[in-house]
């Protein structure tokens, strides 16, 4: 195992036609490409619909192997002050972060509906996730303007805005210092210049296990060439920092 | 396993690419990874010059022994498209890049149709960059071929993250529709292409020359993964078998 790789996003929950792990099989895959731990973020219904069942889940995983897990918890922002109390409920429990996919719980990142979930989550002093790449609702640039708008939280620009939206990623990225990149989907060039462009203290290892290949953005991370320095902030010590995540 | 890579890019000759692109150098790394055809095809020629665009693609495939497969471009909303897919016909192209959102149409416009009765006099699939609305979501491309039932169409990403199922729903509706396995989408997503779609509808890509400089061999890593999972007769169909195919090489 490789000392101290911190795995920032891996995904749980049932999605229709594909594949999804349980625990123990979360951590054989984790065991098998070399992270030490990872931070879980909830897909499907748990993301869409049940998602105070969902944060209790990863919570109870993260709760039974507190050395390698971790876990984002999601709330709709639809439930209004309901979803004010659960994300309340699951950063007391030990939710790390805030993950907000807007195409699939339907709202724009500039809508003042996410205003109040958004005021938790400073409260508490936590980053929030969210999945761009989603024309309308997620698109890179939208998560930079809320990112203007909100300088009191660091956002973690989630799946790189693909596709297409790489022409955008690099603007929106470097729009503010509270955004923050994540490495799965971008080949070694890309990663490397968003080391350069944003320092490896804004550059996050994530591999979004199970949907994608662990190994393969693993070595994707080691052929940008990084210094061992910037290496080690990306494949962890920045994950460390920003999620409170032991190493 | 041998491929048929059915989606790479020249690099834009305004691009650092560019300076270093030489034929014996992508005819080396493309043996490094063991493809033995190649469809290349322009970037400029999508935003700036279609009949440059293709001009530049013929020089660049010749003398490559038939294993860079030149394919063309028109922009669909000039009068003479037409006219410049016989053009491309005539010189041996195998195909029609299209991209809708760069090249600023949506496959459901009227002046499509000259094209697309261009492409099925001369016998040119159409290969159509999708998953990104608008105007290139699988379903508007596959209205495209469900009106020309004679046209062959493919998908040239799959629907990508967003759309994929939409691209397997206008494969399995629409005979004339195919799917090049090409894009960011995760290995779950192509493996439950697999799992839907006909196999002799599915064919491999790997977008290089366009972006990272590694992508060919990351994306045919999560290939190989894939074709590991097959019997040998649908693995050899969907690394080469089929490309060759509708490249008309068989």
């Amino acid at each position: 195992m490789t000392t101290g790789v911190v795995d920032a996003h891996v995904a749980a929950g049932d999605l229709p036609s594909l594949p999804t792990l349980g625990v123990d099989d979360l951590l054989h895959r984790l065991d098998d490409g070399g992270v030490e731990r990872a931070v879980v973020g909830p897909v499907g219904r748990w993301v869409a619909v049940d998602n105070e069942d969902g944060n209790r889940t990863l919570a109870s995983w993260c709760d039974a192997h507190p050395d390698r897990l971790a876990h984002w918890a999601t709330v709709s922002p639809w439930y209004g002050e309901r979803a004010a109390t659960e994300l309340r409920r699951a950063f007391a429990a030990g939710a790390r972060g805030l993950k907000l996919v807007p195409s699939v719980q339907g709202f724009g990142l500039l809508s003042p509906l996410l205003e109040p979930v958004l005021d938790v989550v400073e409260e508490h002093g936590r980053p929030v996730y969210v999945v761009t790449g989603v024309p309308v609702a997620s698109e890179p640039l939208q998560l930079a303007e809320l990112a203007l708008r909100r300088p009191g939280l660091t956002f973690v620009m989630g799946r790189s805005g693909r596709t297409d939206f790489s022409l955008d990623l690099l603007p929106a990225l470097t729009t503010g210092p509270n955004l923050v990149a994540e490495t799965a989907y971008n080949g070694a060039s890309l990663i490397a210049g968003l080391v350069a462009a944003l320092g490896a203290g804004r550059v996050l290892f994530s591999s979004d296990v199970p949907f994608n290949d662990l190994a393969l953005e693993l070595e994707r991370v080691d052929r940008a060439g990084l210094p061992e320095a910037g290496r080690a902030a990306v494949l962890g010590g920045t994950a460390a920092a920003l999620l409170g995540v032991a190493r | 396993m041998t491929f048929v890579d059915l989606h790479t890019h020249l690099p834009a000759q305004a691009s650092p690419e560019w300076d270093r692109w030489r034929r014996p150098d992508v005819l080396a790394a493309m043996d490094r990874l063991g493809i033995t055809r190649a469809a290349v095809m322009t970037l400029d020629g999508l935003g700036y010059d279609a009949v440059a665009g293709n001009d530049v693609i013929a020089q660049a495939c010749a003398g490559s022994d038939g294993r860079l497969l030149p394919l063309g471009t028109v922009d669909p909303r000039r009068p003479d498209a037409a006219d410049e897919l016989h053009r491309c016909a005539d010189r041996g192209f195998h195909a029609l890049k299209l991209h809708p959102w760069m090249q600023g149409f949506s496959p459901l416009e009227a002046y499509m149709e000259p094209v697309a009765a261009a492409a099925i006099e001369r016998g040119l699939p159409f290969v159509v960059h999708d998953g990104t609305p608008p105007y290139a979501s699988p379903l508007q491309i596959a209205r495209l071929a469900a009106r020309f039932p004679e046209l062959t169409v493919v998908l040239a990403h799959g629907g990508l993250f967003d759309l994929w199922e939409d691209a397997v729903a206008a494969a399995l509706r629409y005979p004339n529709v195919h799917i090049t396995m090409c894009g960011t989408a995760p290995r779950a997503i192509f493996r439950e292409i697999v799992r839907r779609v006909p196999v002799a509808k599915l064919t491999l890509g790997t977008d290089s020359g366009f972006g990272d400089p590694d992508l060919s061999r990351h994306r045919l890593s999560v290939h190989r993964a894939i074709l590991a999972e097959l019997p040998d007769g649908d693995a050899a169909a969907l690394a080469h078998r089929n490309a060759e195919r509708l490249l008309g090489l068989t």
